[in-house]
Formats: structure tokens, sequence, C-alpha cells
């Protein structure tokens, strides 16, 4: 049976309906969100489902679309870090720092090396706070009554009590400056840090006792929302999820930035690009970044300038543009920023990862169960204002 | 409770009443899914029948076979098929044919009544349930022939089942 | 058998109507008073479970929490939707809730504490229990809500899958009761769930039937939409499933009828396998031990299947139904048939036994193929690591400003 249809190459299919047989199963459009216990926000897609199986999903966004770009452009260059921290929410300190970064490069401006190191550490942490956030909504998602939940939110809470101790904030940080940092982080930062790191690594050792060889769990993630390395590439998707699929790019290595030269870890990488990859590859993850953080820790400088030197009062970049990109616990994010050499920027571009990773979700629940389609849809780990920015 | 009249009895005109309305129910109802849930309202009043009757055992399998297992089967393929959503035609072209089969089967059933030399049971006490063992023995000796033919016969209808349901191979 | 009739109690003869009129007092007190304690139970483990404390403040330690959201419940405006069908929406929740209810009556408490020794009293579990369907696929299919329809549907179809396996092990729970009585008691007892309680004064029937009691569990869990089988009110795909349009008390009566039917399942299974009240103590140790006993086990059994809801993920339909007809349906006929054949060539108890727990770990070991080993033999892990190219500390890298970089 077809109804109207609009194929993934954007050709409509209109047949008419031509149903004489009573006794055929009736595909039934079902809206999924904007409020629904599985999207994660206010993401909407309508799943068009003949009984159990998935025919269809049309995703619809731009629920939280705020227009931050656009905002950006009319604040001076300093101003618009805070909308930074409100595109992806669980990763504010990542996506601070690729602003700081970009801004940073665009005007010349050299930071200090223990400036440096905060935010690296700082921002390992908070990917660790995502990944962690991840098991705990993917848990949920794939029907565990909260305990995942509750495991991994106890864990984010210590990361969040530690920024908050940095910068007194648990959410929307605004603690990375252009140049720098806002102020010192608080005495005992390091001790802290470390405290933390040891609760995490037995919290993530918890998430791998409870999730990974759960005869459950990868029954139901195992071969779900397959994606190979090649289409994972042609849906510009990165992050975890590329790596689940098999593709080594991260772009802490590959385009190196900051100081991550300086550490030993490890990428992870997937075999089958299915969901199951996609948890086990955050998993390693969150454990590289815990061992990247205990060796910034240690090489950290104990004292010295945290904001770059000779800043002037009002940032007037030489015209010229630059795109910058980093490694964001969700994949690629970047910032392309066109100055004209006025006090603000003349364009500034998020590139989301979430967008691109979102794209790839119908090709992978077409034709699999409803449930694996709340699967799929949750190891993505999608962050609607990141996505809609 | 004076003339006559028994607790059985009472059950009995309840019983009477609620099947005959389900089954005028099952009929006359409009929404087929009202049809069916009618038809288990039915299919319990029979349960409930033979079990005045005192059999126990073909009381309960009535309930557990056709008052759920069957009819949700049925009730499953009305809800997830486009059936439910076109008003059904009460009365077709075959209406003569339902009518004349409506009435050779009142005919036979009356028929049957009439014919039959009722034994009237003394009293509750002469009643003797007949046990499960004894079901099973005339069952697996008696009538192990038959039984064993409704066996072969249900498998093939389950795999006639199974062969139309499956999905394409290619697709 | 006696028969308890509470007119002893009082020491006065008491007219019968009034005996049943009390028992259904008794049934629904003990089905109120037994929700509440399961929620309060459920939250409190749960909590546990999760790094939580549960409900502290209503009460003392939070246990007047379940009567607070009862009244809640009973004070919430009963909502119907207006395009949903009037008569299948208002009458689902009883239809799902009565027949709950009756399974009350043949379930023993003690050796004299039932409402009626059924003969047929395993048959009449499940007969009346398979009811409780009809008021379910009802409530789906009268809420017009396509979450409330697909949750319906799975309920009916899960039922309908788990309860072959079910009544197929309860057969051979039966099979073993039958030769057992034939040789010291009457044989006509051995369905009626008393009868077997009775039987197990020495041996309870899980180290006769290991696998049944497995299988019974699995199905119970199936049978109560508890993970990992709560499909039908999985809330991350159908939002609740079929009762997702209810609200106030009509809810209420989902709930109450779901606790009410874990308990009484719990306690079926602890009846026919763990010997009810009657392993180890036998019969002879008086009310008081006999009803702790039945406790006892029954809540060590709830407190097994909540805690299956905190550690396990939820399974998928398809897996769900042939984990039934492909895994749990085959073992069955396979325990009916060894059952049969020991016991016709007059084997002892214990072959009976060993036979049935050499098919739970050939079960258990399939599982373990199933899960752990799909298309090509893989394990579960497959996560490879390649080390980042490290590179050599020179200086803080600093790079100058580029034009269009990136892709």
């Amino acid at each position: 049976m077809t109804t109207t249809q609009q194929t993934f190459e954007g050709e409509i299919l209109t047949e008419p309906v031509v149903v004489e047989r009573e006794f055929e199963t009736v595909d039934m459009n079902i809206n999924v969100g904007p409020q629904h216990p599985a999207t994660h926000g206010v993401f909407r897609m309508v799943l068009t489902v003949d009984g159990e199986i998935v025919k269809d999903a049309i995703p619809y966004i731009g629920y939280m679309h705020r227009g931050g770009e656009k905002l950006s452009e009319n604040l001076d260059y300093r101003g618009a870090l805070g909308y930074q921290d409100r595109t992806d929410y669980l990763a504010a300190f990542n996506s601070e720092w690729v602003y700081c970064n970009a801004v940073e490069r665009l005007a010349g401006i050299e930071i200090p090396e223990r400036a440096e190191y905060v935010r690296l550490i700082l921002s390992e942490f908070n990917r660790v706070l995502s990944h962690f956030m991840f098991m705990g909504a993917f848990g949920t998602d794939v029907g565990y009554f909260g305990t995942a939940f509750t495991w991994t939110f106890k864990e984010r809470e210590r990361i969040q009590d530690l920024f908050e101790a940095v910068c007194g904030d648990r959410i929307m940080y605004n603690y990375f400056r252009v140049g720098g940092l806002a102020w010192e982080p608080h005495e005992s930062f390091v001790e802290d840090s470390n405290w933390v790191l040891d609760q995490v690594e037995v919290g993530i050792a918890d998430v791998d006792n409870l999730m990974t060889d759960n005869e459950v769990f990868v029954a139901r993630c195992r071969d779900v929302g397959v994606m190979s390395a090649e289409e994972a590439i042609s849906y510009g998707v990165t992050g975890p999820m590329l790596r689940a699929s098999g593709v080594p790019f991260d772009l802490r290595v590959d385009e190196p930035y900051s100081i991550y030269d300086r550490f030993y870890w490890e990428i992870p990488i997937g075999e089958r690009g299915d969901v199951y990859d996609r948890y086990l590859v955050r998993l390693e993850e969150m454990r590289q970044s815990v061992s990247i953080i205990r060796q910034a820790l240690d090489q950290m400088p104990t004292s010295g300038p945290i904001v770059a030197e000779r800043l002037p009062a009002r940032l007037r970049p030489e015209p010229g543009e630059i795109y910058m990109r980093q490694e964001n616990p969700r994949g690629e994010y970047g910032i392309y920023m066109v100055s004209d050499g006025t006090d603000k920027p003349w364009r500034v571009k998020m590139r989301s990862p979430c967008f691109h990773n979102l794209s790839s979700l119908r090709p992978q629940v077409v034709n699999s169960y409803l449930a694996d389609a709340v699967v799929a849809l949750g190891s993505i780990d999608i962050v609607l204002c990141e996505v809609d920015r | 409770m004076g003339d006559g009249v028994t607790a059985t009895q009472v059950v009995f005109w309840i019983l009477a009443v609620v099947m005959l309305v389900s089954a005028l129910g099952v009929v006359t109802a409009g929404n087929i899914v009202y049809a069916a849930l009618f038809f288990i309202a039915a299919l319990a009043g029979v349960a409930g029948i033979y079990l005045i009757l005192a059999v126990e055992f073909i009381a309960l399998v009535q309930l557990l076979i056709y008052g759920s297992a069957v009819v949700i089967l049925i009730l499953f393929a009305l809800m997830l098929t486009r059936a439910r959503e076109r008003p059904q035609a009460l009365f077709g072209r075959t209406r003569p044919l339902g009518i004349a089969a409506a009435a050779g089967l009142l005919a036979a059933l009356i028929g049957g009544i009439v014919a039959t030399q009722w034994v009237t049971p003394g009293s509750a006490a002469d009643f003797q349930p007949i046990a499960l063992q004894q079901i099973g023995d005339v069952i697996f000796t008696v009538w192990i022939v038959p039984f064993i033919i409704v066996g072969v016969l249900l498998s093939i209808a389950l795999d006639g089942a199974i062969m139309l349901a499956s999905p394409d191979e290619e697709e | 058998m006696p028969d308890l009739v509470l007119g002893q109690f009082a020491g006065v003869d008491m007219p019968d109507w009034v005996d049943a009129l009390l028992r259904i007092m008794f049934i629904v007190a003990l089905m109120t008073v037994n929700a509440f304690a399961l929620i309060y139970l459920e939250r409190k483990i749960l909590a546990r479970f999760q790094a939580r404390v549960g409900p502290t403040r209503t009460g003392p330690i939070g246990t007047l929490q379940s009567i607070a959201d009862a009244l809640k419940l009973v004070t919430k405006e009963d909502v119907r939707p207006s395009t949903a069908d009037r008569w299948a929406f208002e009458l689902a929740p009883y239809i799902a809730f009565v027949p709950v209810f009756l399974i009350f009556v043949p379930m023993p408490f003690t050796e004299t504490w039932f409402i009626r020794d059924l003969n047929l009293g395993l048959l009449y579990v499940f007969g009346v229990l398979g009811l409780n369907i009809v008021g379910v696929i009802m409530a789906g299919w009268g809420s017009d809500n396509k979450y409330a329809l697909l949750g319906g549907v799975r309920a009916a179809a899960q039922a309908i899958s788990y309860e072959i396996p079910m009544l197929l092990i309860v057969v051979s729970v039966v099979m073993v009761a039958a030769g057992r009585l034939a040789t010291d008691g009457d044989v006509s007892a051995a369905v009626s769930i008393n009868g077997i309680v009775a039987d197990q004064t020495t041996t309870p029937y899980i180290l006769l039937q290991p696998l049944g009691f497995v299988i019974f569990l699995i199905g119970a869990l199936a049978e109560l939409h508890r993970p990992p089988f709560d499909m039908p009110i999985a809330e991350s795909e159908v939002v609740g499933g079929y009762f997702v349009e209810y609200s106030g008390m009509r809810w209420g009566m989902f709930f109450l009828a779901e606790y009410t039917a874990l308990f009484l399942i719990v306690l079926l299974a602890s009846s026919i396998f763990l010997g009810g009240w009657n392993w180890p103590f036998g019969a002879d140790v008086g009310l008081g031990l006999q009803i702790v006993l039945t406790l006892v086990k029954t809540s060590v059994m709830i407190v097994l299947v909540i805690s299956s809801r905190a550690l396990f993920p939820r399974l998928r339909i398809d897996q769900l139904m042939s984990f039934s007809w492909k895994v749990l349906l085959p073992f069955a006929i396979v325990q009916v048939l060894a059952n049969g054949i020991i016991m016709a060539y007059g084997g002892p108890d214990w072959v009976v036994g060993l036979v049935s727990f050499a098919l739970l770990l050939a079960l258990f070991g399939l599982v373990f193929a199933l899960t752990r080993t799909r298309k090509g033999g893989d394990t579960t892990r497959t996560i490879q690591t390649t080390p980042a190219r490290p590179r050599v500390i020179t200086s803080p890298e600093v790079t100058a400003v580029e034009a269009g970089g990136g892709d």
C-alpha cells in the first residue's frame, strides 16, 4: 500500500491508494514528539508503522531554533560567548572552547599555557559528563527503569560539583574568555579533580558492569541502526558515531589543536557501526578522557598567568575568516567566523555535529522495529539546542 | 426462595439472557470490534452454562481457548487492518442464503431438543462431577484417532497461516 | 481437606451468604493492603538499586506514600478523550481488573486458609487470568490513541504467547504431582493448588522441575509486563501503552490489577514450586508459621521480580515472541515428553529432577550462545583502539590565522 511518500532522494511518489482487500494491515502514522519520552528534547519524528515495523520516518527539527548565529553577529566578539553555552548545553565547555579558539586565532592572541591546561582538563571532564549523560538517557531508551540514569547522574553530579567550584555554575559555565579564563580555578582544583577522577573511574566501571555484558542489552543493541563507514562519511557524521563505523577520525589527532599532542591516549573504533559499537566507543572514550585528564593534571604548571597579556579592550581582528573545528563529545563542532575589521563578527556559522548525525537517522530506522527506532535515535545522542541552534 | 426456584435456575436464566443479548449483539453490532467483544461475552456465557452442568474442565477450557485466545486473535486482526474503518453492511446479497442457513440450523436444533429424551437429575447430590482423569482416559484411549486427526489438521492450518503471513523474501 | 469457615473464629454459625460476603470483603481488604505494600516496597527497592532513598516524607520512612498516591488518584478528574469509544474505554478497567480479583479464590495461604479449594485450581487460574487481556485490548482500542493501540496489541500478543509455555509447564507439574499422588494419595488433587502444596512436605517441586520453575518465572514476568518483557507499557516507545489515556481511579484500577496479579502469580509460583506453606516444616507447625512461610517465600520472589525491573532493559517485541515460541515452547514440550516417558517407565523422582535440571542447563547454554554469538560467531566486544599518534613535545602550538580550513 502506498500513500504519498517522499523518498530520500527527494522525488515524491504519489500513487493512488487502492486498497480493496480488507485484511491488509493498515499503516499507521505515529507522531513521536515533540513531547515524547524518547526524543530527548523537542525533536519530532513522524513514523509510519506497519504493525511494529517502521516503514518511514520523517524527522522535524527547529523547535529550539533561537537564531544563535545571527545573535552572535550582533554582539561583539566577547559578548557572543554566552550563546555557546546554550547550544550544546551538555558540553558547554567544549563549545566555549571552540569559540574562544576561533576568536583567538582570528585575532592572533596567544594564551598562556596554564589556561590551556585548565581549558583542556575542563573540556575533557565535560566530555566525560556528556557521555555519562548519554549512558543514562540511552539506558532509559533501551529500557532500564531509571537504574542507568541514576547511576550515571551520580557521577555527573560529582563532575558538576567540580565545575561549580571552578566557575560557579553547573550548566551554563561561561568561564572561558577570549584570551584565557575568567578567573583562577579554586585552590584545590587539582586535588578535587583527582578525587572526582577516582569516583568517575568507579562510575565507568559500574556502567560497564550494568550494561555492557547484559544479554538483553546486547540483544537490543547489536545490529541495530547499522551504518557503514561510507554511509557515515557521506552523511557528514562525526564523533563517536563515525568512529563506531570504523573510521579512526578524531580531530584531536587529525587536526590537532591546543596541547593534545602532549598526551598519550587511544582512539576507540567500532567494527560494525551499530548502536552497540556506538555505546562501546563512548564507554572507551570516557576511559581515555580520564587518562588524558590525569596526564594533564600531572603536567599542568602550578602557577602562572591565566589570561593573555595586553588584550585590547575591544577586539577588532584584521579582516579575514577562520573555520575552527574541534572534537566535541558529539563530534565535530565548528565555528566559521568572518571578520570585516569591526568589533562585531560579520558572519558566525556554527557547524553542529548533532545536526549532521541526526540526518543519518532515517536510513537507520526504516524497515526496523519501532523499538529499534527509539534505540537508534538514542544512540545518536542528540542535543536539540545544538541541532537547532 | 420459595416455589421451587433454585439458585442454579436463577444463574441459568441470567446466563441465558446474557448469552442471548450478546449473541444478538454479535450479529447486529455495526462496529466489528464490538461484535468481537460481544462474542467473548457469549462464549463466556457458554462457559457459565458448562459450569452449571458441573463440567468444570470444559468450562475452563472454553474460557481459556475461546474466551481469551481465539477471540483476542480475531480482535488483533481487526485492529490492525482496515476492516474496522468501514461500516459493515448488515445484509448483503447473500441474505436469502443466510436466512436459509439460519433457518435450517434452527430447525435442526429444535428437532434435536424435541427428540432428545431428557434425563431429569434427581438432586444435586446425585450429581457426580466428571473427574479430569476420566476425560484424559477417554481422550487418549477411545477417541485417540479423532484426537490425532484434529491435531494434524490444526498443525496444517497453523503451517498454512505461517506461510500466508511470512513476508516475501525479496523486497 | 478442611475448608476455611470464618465462623469458626467468631464461634458462631453463620449463613452461607454472610460467609461469602465476609470472604469477598477479606479479598478486597487484602488486595488493597497488598497493593499499597507492594507499591511502597517496589519504590523503596528500586530506589536502593538506583542509588536513591525513595519516598521518605509521607509518614515514617515514607510508609504512607502509597496511601497518599491513592488519595491523589481518587480525587483526580476522570478524563475520557472525546474521540474515545465510550463503552470500551469505560468498561476496560473493570474487565482487566475482575479476572485478577477472581484468581484469589484457589490460592492457599495455609493448609486451611483459602477461599475455596478448587479441584481444577491451576486450570482455573489460567482460564480466568486470560480474560484480563480482553480488558487490556479494549483499553488499547477504545482509547483511540495509537500508542495505546500498539500497547494493547503488544500486551495481547505477549500474553497469548507466554501463556502456552506456562500452561505446558503447569501440565508437567501436574504430571509430577499425579505421579507422586498415585502412590500415596488422591490423584484428583494433582490439579488443585492446595493438593500440590500438600504433596511438597519433603520435596519442593523446584527440585523436581527446575526447568519448569525458570520457564514459569519468565512467563510470569511476561504476563505481568515486568522488565525485560514490559513492551506493552514501554515508556520510551509507546509512552505507557494501553493505559496512556486513563487518569484518576480508572488508571488506578489497572495499577491495582497489575500489583494484585504480581502478588497472586508469584504466590502461585511459590505454591507449586517452592512448597507454599508446607515445605520445609510440614503440615503440623500450625497456621501462624505456615502463613509466615508462605509470605516469606512470596516476598523473596517478589523482590526478585522487582529487582528484574532495576537490572534489565527491555527486549524487543520480535525477540520476545521468538524467545517464547522458538525457545521456551520447545523446552516446555520436551519437559512434558520427558516427564511422560520417565514416569511411564516408572522412573523415580530424582531422575525426573535430574532430566529437568539437564534441560535447564541446556536452556541456559542456548540462551548464552544466542546472545553471545551472532552472525559469524563474534563475541560481544568488538571495540579496537588505535593509539593516537604520539608527537614530540616542542612548544605550545600557535597557529597563524588560517582562512577557510575544514571541509
